[in-house]
């Protein structure tokens, strides 16, 4: 299987029904029955369907009823509603807006920072409620294993994140903190469960392994940028950017992010005691570069430099058709421009729409840019699509909250843009075909 | 009366098959493809500065990552001085 989240409805039943026939494409308008199909190579279709955003949730009497695959791909998009453009690039459905008043729940799907770090912990809780949310925590959100790397057994952090997903009395889920341990739940979850209670889900660094599970299984956009913990927790509170993003886009709201003036030093430098008591100095100068420019619009899909070569092995897509970030992170040993010259070269870029590229916290900006342009040019070759560097995207402070798997539009001119708008909290179900 | 290319890309060669563990490396094999790390390309740069006195970093190997073309990332270096 090859599913890309950019693909259109039309490129997704295609291909489902080409694995169908063995290979064989047949025209657009031609008759499955008249093919010859059978009812083997008619629940083949529904089952190769299945595992595409497009057709979460085909039946067979869906290509009963529309025998082409032109006639399907229209009745999937009116039933899901094209998220941009009549042909253009499909994602997950929006969760429902969540605002103050509402709850977040807590969970913790990897490394066991809250039971590390009361204090901090306390801190971003406050922070949370400032904004008018209520805030719990999952059953197990502050065990910790044996050796101190996750929070608790896989089974104990997966039934949290079904529960939080289950209970009607959370709106919203947002992660404590990332960690590797986030990738094995993946086989713990129910994506019926999820699909039937969706909400948003919070999340960064590791946990673009569930939020690619959450969006290719359960049709579910999230929030990719944001954790209790790493980024709610400093001392004198969170940076207004921030906060501003996380309150966006769990409201649903358009969002145009523009360049921040001013970062901090690498985020994650708040293990070390001096600088976990003191507050964040913006000391690093921000701005964006434009390795290439241009317009360009699709799904955004991402995730940190060193695991997408993993992610889209896990998933067998491909980001055809995707606005696909890197983010960057400067824990690793290994240099980010290493890591983001073996991703170039492991993971087939050539389809995206656009790439979003953020910085690397210990690197010259211009430097970093100019690094980024050499490696997309010796081993991304013949491609044009837009090319921002130095995003602020996500091991960065201030940083984005983006919505994950929705449509976006990177502009030269206007930034990175995601043309939504506000949800009733109660419309979960579909997006009409006018967005 | 070798050609003085050939000797430093047998020189880089044997760095790499030594930095590497690995037997054979051809000229145009691929530094990642070959196993190489970014800890086995700080090794080969270490060893490629203290025999052929010119500093090559991470990215410059990344850019170049098969003994041909890191050998004349070397040359063009010697001959323009650091």
């Amino acid at each position: 299987m090859s599913a890309s989240p950019g693909a259109s409805h039309l490129e997704q039943v295609a291909a489902a029904w080409t694995a169908a026939f063995d290979g064989v494409r047949h025209p657009d308008s031609a008759n499955f029955f008249d093919l010859g199909g059978t009812s083997q190579q008619l629940l083949r279709v529904v089952a190769e369907l299945r595992e595409l955003p497009a057709g979460g949730q085909v039946t067979a009497q869906d290509l009963y009823r529309h025998p082409t695959i032109r006639a399907l791909a229209d009745a999937l998009a009116a039933r899901t509603g094209p998220a941009a453009g009549p042909d253009g690039p499909t994602g997950p459905r929006t969760p429902a807006a969540v605002g103050p008043g509402d709850t977040i729940r807590i969970v913790s799907p990897g490394f066991p920072t809250l039971a590390h770090l009361p204090d901090r912990a306390g801190r971003a809780v406050a922070a949370l409620e400032a904004l008018g949310f209520a805030v719990g925590f999952g059953e197990h959100a502050f065990a910790m294993s044996p050796d101190g790397l996750t929070a608790g057994p896989a089974r104990q952090r997966a039934a949290d994140i079904m529960a939080a997903f289950e209970d009607p009395g959370v709106d919203a889920i947002l992660v404590s903190d990332a960690g590797e341990g986030s990738r094995e739940l993946l086989p713990l979850l129910d994506a019926r469960v999820i699909a039937r209670n969706p909400k948003p889900f919070v999340g960064f660094c590791d946990t673009a392994f569930l939020q690619h599970y959450l969006a290719l299984e359960a049709g579910l956009g999230s929030a990719y940028g944001c954790s209790l913990m790493v980024h709610l927790g400093d001392v004198g509170g969170p940076m207004p950017e921030t906060t501003d993003h996380l309150v966006r886009t769990l409201a649903g709201l358009p969002l145009e992010l523009r360049p921040v003036a001013s970062r901090s030093r690498p985020l994650t430098t708040w293990f070390d005691p001096d600088v976990e008591g003191s507050r964040r100095v913006r000391d690093v100068p921000g701005g964006w570069h434009w390795a290439r420019g241009g317009v360009a619009s699709g799904p955004l899909f991402g995730g940190e430099v060193s695991q997408l070569a993993d992610i889209v092995k896990e998933f067998g897509l491909s980001y055809d058709g995707a606005v696909v970030f890197v983010d960057i992170t400067e824990e690793h040993t290994t240099p980010p421009l290493w890591l983001l010259g073996r991703l170039f070269r492991e993971v087939d870029l050539t389809g995206a729409a656009a790439l979003v590229i953020g910085a690397d916290p210990q690197s010259d900006p211009a430097v970093w840019a100019r690094q980024v342009s050499a490696l997309l040019d010796r081993f991304v070759p013949g491609t044009s699509f837009p090319v921002l560097v130095n995003a602020d995207i996500c091991h960065l402070a201030p940083c984005w909250t983006v919505p994950f798997g929705e449509p976006a539009v990177l502009d030269e001119s206007r930034g990175l843009l995601f043309p939504r708008r506000a949800h009733p909290v109660t419309s979960s179900t579909s997006r009409s075909a006018d967005v | 009366m070798s050609d003085p290319g050939d000797e430093l890309e047998a020189s880089l060669t044997a760095i790499w098959r030594r930095c590497l563990a690995v037997d054979r490396v051809g000229p145009d094999d691929d530094f990642l493809d070959l196993g190489g790390d970014s800890l086995g390309a700080l090794a080969v740069l270490a060893e490629l500065e203290l025999a052929h006195g010119v500093p090559v970093d991470v990215f410059e190997l990344m850019m170049a990552p098969t003994v041909r073309e890191l050998a004349a990332v070397v040359r063009a270096k010697s001959v323009g001085g650091p």
